[in-house]
């Protein structure tokens, strides 16, 4: 039996030994000696963890030149067997030429702004169309053409306008043809 | 199946145990009785008066029950380092652990009760507390 056998043996001994008289001591009211078993109690299983973490060190450090030989095979095996990683953003890939996120949200954007310019082009129709083509026949009214006069004033008549009046001032010709 | 049911009963187990620990443990108040309660003890020390000792013990562990001895501990005469003290009113059984537990317990450097026994007036003697006399 190896050293660190024969002290791991005597401190679980030990232990259950302090924790057996631990509660003895309890149910006979003894404090002060309960809390004396308590603190052998604690010390075993202190000094038991250390040295099972002291043996599991010591065991990691010596077996480093076994592992590195299997470590080959075995990582050689998991590699291959290894299914292919999932790359989760492809989408942000510089290189991966593919638009299948972009593509439904710029359709998707391209109707909304359709849409919105619809409603605007026909709320510009009923609008705005109207009154400028208002504007713009009583701006072309003055240019009219006199249909009862014509462009040439009727012979004889001293009041007649001349024909550099009728360009000039179409508005006065007309009032006048009005009034007769 | 036969795994849960070695679980099952693994945790029963346990539950019982601590259900029973608790049980003897847990401190409970007694119901007040009429009579008195004798206390003896017997002291060892280490170079230590064993009178004063015994004073000293019992001024330490008689805070843990409700009733007062009416005197200091005396000689009982019977075998040297052994002293009474009469307790009124009658002790009950918790009270009679806990001043047990006390007198046995390693309360004071270099000194040591054993031997505890309760004899009631009105019952009669009576071997101390369930546990009869033992050396600590």
């Amino acid at each position: 039996m190896s050293g660190s056998r024969l002290a791991r043996t005597l401190l679980v001994a030990v232990m259950v030994g302090a924790g057996a008289y631990l509660f003895v001591y309890l149910y006979r009211w003894e404090w002060n000696r309960a809390t004396i078993a308590g603190i052998f109690l604690v010390a075993a299983e202190v000094a038991h963890a250390t040295i099972l973490v002291t043996e599991r060190l010591a065991q990691l450090a010596a077996a480093p030149s076994g592992h590195a030989t299997a470590d080959i095979g075995t990582l050689a095996r998991i590699r291959e067997t290894a299914p292919r990683p999932r790359q989760r953003f492809a989408w942000l890939a510089p290189n991966s030429g593919q638009t299948s996120v972009f593509v439904p949200v710029l359709m998707g954007a391209g109707v909304v702004l359709s849409g919105l310019a619809w409603i605007v082009e026909r709320i510009a129709q009923h609008t705005a169309r109207p009154r400028l083509e208002r504007g713009l026949a009583r701006r072309l009214d003055a240019l009219a053409v006199d249909t009862v006069a014509g462009l040439v004033p009727p012979p004889g008549g001293d009041d007649r306008l001349t024909a550099a009046d009728l360009l000039s001032r179409p508005h006065a010709r007309r009032a006048e043809v009005a009034r007769r | 199946m036969r795994r849960l049911l070695g679980i099952l009963a693994l945790v029963a187990g346990l539950a019982a145990g601590v259900f029973e620990l608790a049980e003897h443990t847990q401190n409970r108040p007694d119901a007040v009785g009429s009579g008195t309660t004798r206390v003896e003890w017997s002291v060892s020390t280490k170079g230590v008066d064993v009178a004063l000792a015994a004073v000293g013990l019992w001024a330490v562990c008689r805070n843990t029950i409700s009733g007062l001895g009416d005197h200091a501990p005396i000689p009982t005469g019977s075998e040297a380092g052994r002293f009474a003290v009469a307790v009124t009113p009658r002790l009950g059984h918790h009270a009679k652990r806990r001043l047990q537990g006390c007198l046995e317990d390693a309360t004071i450097d270099r000194i040591s009760g054993h031997d505890v026994r309760f004899i009631d007036t009105d019952a009669g003697p009576e071997s101390g507390a369930g546990r009869g006399t033992k050396t600590s």
